[in-house]
């Protein structure tokens, strides 16, 4: 009897361990897996690109307090180049605050001098960005959606993502964006 | 062969004299009305750092919707016996300041288009209208003498450039463009 529900386990496992692989073809065609940034790579070395995509069913809101909010959903980091073809799953957890948007940080200054230095909002905009990330490694798959042995490297400390980061802010942005319908540099705190 | 000769030694002197001509010292530098010292995370507080020759600012003619400026930047290595002079002109791209990407962002908003504030960074990071030339170059020793040192014109280059936005390097044409003008280029309408 213990022999029958473990092979019945078995057989259950099996069948859904593929089930949460993903596939190339499902980032490309799946509407829930939107393309958020892209990299030609014309290299020498290793020519192709890389391609990220957010699932965006799988964000939840972990904080809702404006102007604070935060974040969690899983992206994809697609290699298709000449020496790879892999498929990354990560989860990434951001922290926003609106407090430091950019159309804050431009309403603000506005209203605080008549005549607005841009060089302090160049500054405001540098010293800090409103968004702070930490990611974590899922998975790493052929473009098949096998799985592939994969080496964990997990920090769980959260650090500023600054906006000179585009592949990050880009993913950031997205998950603000598919929940909240704008962009979080351009919400306003006043 | 002789002439040849002769004419190499007038090409080197033409390069070596300019900056010959403006030789400083450690102590020269440290005179706050001569020179201002450009503030950057990478002193070390001891002396070290960027000078600007207050006295060498100066706006030249340019084309049609660009400023351009020369100045002459000092940089001091007092622990490595070290000034190295650089002379430089900087273009102003004058439609691609901040405040009129800005202010075109607003107008166009206004207008319906909901092209996001990210945008102007990004538009900014790809060209922030500033483009540097070093010019002509000088090396001397902390009392000022001429200093006979091959220096690689890409090293000279890295010194101050490129002027991209969001680098420290972008502060300096910002500041030569205030003192030329009484205005930071990024206030520029």
């Amino acid at each position: 009897m213990v022999q029958r529900i473990l092979m019945l386990a078995l057989v259950l496992l099996a069948f859904t361990m593929p089930t949460e692989a993903i596939t190339y073809q499902e980032l490309k065609t799946s509407p829930q897996f939107k393309l958020v940034h892209t990299r030609s790579m014309n290299g020498p070395m290793e020519s192709g690109g890389l391609y990220i995509y957010l699932n965006t069913y799988s964000i939840e809101a972990l904080r809702y307090a404006p102007p604070q909010y935060s974040l969690r959903g899983t992206y994809y980091v697609v290699m298709d180049t000449s020496y790879q073809s892999t498929i990354d799953e990560r989860q990434l957890t951001v922290d926003y605050d609106t407090n430091y948007s950019l159309a804050t940080l431009i309403h603000s200054s506005r209203i605080m001098n008549p005549s607005p230095s841009m060089m302090a909002l160049i500054e405001a905009s540098e010293s800090k960005s409103g968004l702070a990330m930490t990611e974590v490694d899922v998975a790493k798959y052929t473009f098949d959606g096998a799985t592939k042995p994969m080496h964990y490297v997990n920090d769980t400390r959260k650090f500023p993502l600054n906006r000179n980061n585009t592949i990050m802010y880009d993913i950031a942005d997205a998950m603000f964006m598919s929940v909240y319908q704008n962009h979080f540099d351009d919400i306003v705190v006043q | 062969m002789k002439r040849i000769y002769l004419l190499s030694l007038w090409l080197l002197m033409c390069l070596i004299v300019p900056m010959q001509g403006q030789a400083v010292s450690q102590a020269d530098l440290l005179n706050s009305e001569r020179f201002e010292h450009i503030d950057s995370s990478a002193d070390s507080g001891r002396g070290d750092g960027k000078y600007l020759d207050l006295s060498s600012v100066k706006s030249v003619t340019a084309p049609n919707g660009h400023r351009r400026i020369e100045a002459n930047i000092y940089v001091s290595m007092p622990a490595a016996n070290m000034i190295q002079g650089l002379s430089v002109q900087y273009d102003y791209q004058m439609d691609r300041s901040l405040r009129h990407l800005i202010n075109a962002h607003d107008k166009s908003f206004k207008q319906g288009d909901k092209t996001p504030y990210i945008s102007i960074w990004r538009a900014k990071q790809g060209n922030s209208g500033i483009t540097g030339t070093v010019n002509d170059s000088g090396t001397f020793y902390n009392d000022g003498q001429m200093r006979q040192q091959r220096v690689y014109k890409e090293n000279l280059n890295a010194i101050i450039l490129p002027a991209d936005f969001g680098d420290e390097k972008y502060k300096l044409p910002n500041l030569l463009y205030q003192k030329a003008y009484g205005i930071a280029y990024d206030d520029e309408t």
